[in-house]
């Protein structure tokens, strides 16, 4: 009896995790990905209307990112892979200087990345069966 | 580096318990599966440690997994009678009165040679005095001899015995095995009085062994 209390348990554990790591991935991917199309809107924005106002909420925005992605970088470092990561991670590290750099090209393909990399790690956690074989 | 040495641990640990877990301790003693589980183990405990960009998560989930499996395969097979047969399969008889099954040979994939080694493992070297030999599911044999060719017991010889019970440790390294004592049903205080008569204190005994009539067998600590 002991022992299926631990088998229960064990597969409770497991299955809990799986869906708390698929469902905690897409949340944080979600928040991550939005926030990059708010960045980017203000990315085309100061092309067209450049302004001081403008570039420091800018600037404040893809700080934001960053310290979101700070927050959260340790959840993906428990559940996937350093590689998938390191480059998503390499390229959030540069926007805020980027930013203050008024760098607009860079830090617009560095926000195009970023989302293609969330995307990814946002569709490598679903449960699908292409996946599984 | 130090990542390498704390996930060799950690995986150690949780390898170790679920072997623990599983209830075997020698691998040859294995059901078809709980041996499939136990290689797979090895295989998911190696894979952070060859390489520290995997998460560790990505081993222990698969080893709870295993776990959990193979105790539910065990739970099962308990209740049914069909999903033992499928799952550890039957054991068989090869030999019956001193001749070869050539038939049951085929369907194991045995060879002559590994039937007459086998046998010699269990001190019989001649096929003749086999009665019955049974190839049991974990793939060890079973021989029970001709009883012309089996040992002599000592109610064959008709020499009276009597029983001294079961000799158990009752200390090891200085500690005394409550458990055994209970077993043997003896007190503490009788092993103090034992250990006094022979001017010996508790924490020099590296083993001691008593029967149920207090015959005792005592190695010091060196």
């Amino acid at each position: 009896m002991k022992r299926v209390i631990i088998a229960i348990v064990l597969i409770s554990v497991s299955v809990y995790t799986g869906i708390y790591s698929l469902n905690e991935t897409k949340r944080i991917c979600n928040n991550m990905i939005s926030r990059i199309d708010t960045i980017t809107e203000y990315n085309t924005d100061i092309l067209e209307n450049d302004n001081h106002d403008k570039r420091v909420e800018f600037y404040k925005k893809t700080q934001n990112l960053h310290d979101v992605w700070e927050e959260n970088s340790k959840f993906f470092y428990f559940f996937f892979n350093n590689d998938d990561i390191k480059q998503l991670e390499l390229n959030i590290e540069k926007l805020p200087e980027h930013a203050k750099n008024g760098d607009l090209e860079t830090t617009y393909l560095c926000l195009v990345e970023c989302k293609e990399e969330l995307e990814y790690i946002k569709n490598s956690v679903k449960l699908n069966f292409d996946n599984v074989f | 580096m130090l990542t390498t040495i704390i996930r060799v641990v950690i995986l150690y640990l949780f390898v170790s318990a679920a072997i623990r877990i599983m209830g075997k301790r020698n691998i040859g003693e294995l059901q078809p599966t709980e041996l499939v589980i136990t290689l797979l183990l090895s295989e998911f405990a190696s894979i952070p440690i060859e390489d520290n960009s995997i998460p560790l998560i990505n081993s222990l989930i698969p080893v709870m997994i295993l776990i959990s499996l193979e105790i539910i395969n065990s739970v099962i097979s308990m209740k049914s009678t069909k999903f033992r047969n499928i799952s550890d399969g039957n054991a068989l008889l090869i030999i019956k009165d001193g001749k070869l099954d050539q038939k049951q040979l085929k369907k194991l994939r045995f060879t002559v040679d590994d039937v007459l080694s086998a046998l010699r493992q269990k001190d019989v070297f001649d096929i003749n005095e086999v009665a019955y030999a049974i190839i049991e599911t974990n793939g060890t044999l079973s021989v029970l001899l001709k009883p012309k060719f089996q040992n002599a017991t000592k109610q064959d010889v008709k020499v009276k015995t009597k029983n001294d019970g079961y000799t158990c440790p009752v200390i090891i390294d200085g500690v005394v095995l409550k458990k055994n004592l209970d077993v043997l049903e003896i007190n503490k205080e009788d092993i103090e009085k034992i250990l006094e008569k022979k001017q010996v204190n508790k924490k020099q005994v590296f083993l001691m062994n008593i029967d149920k009539n207090k015959n005792t067998e005592i190695i010091l600590k060196e």
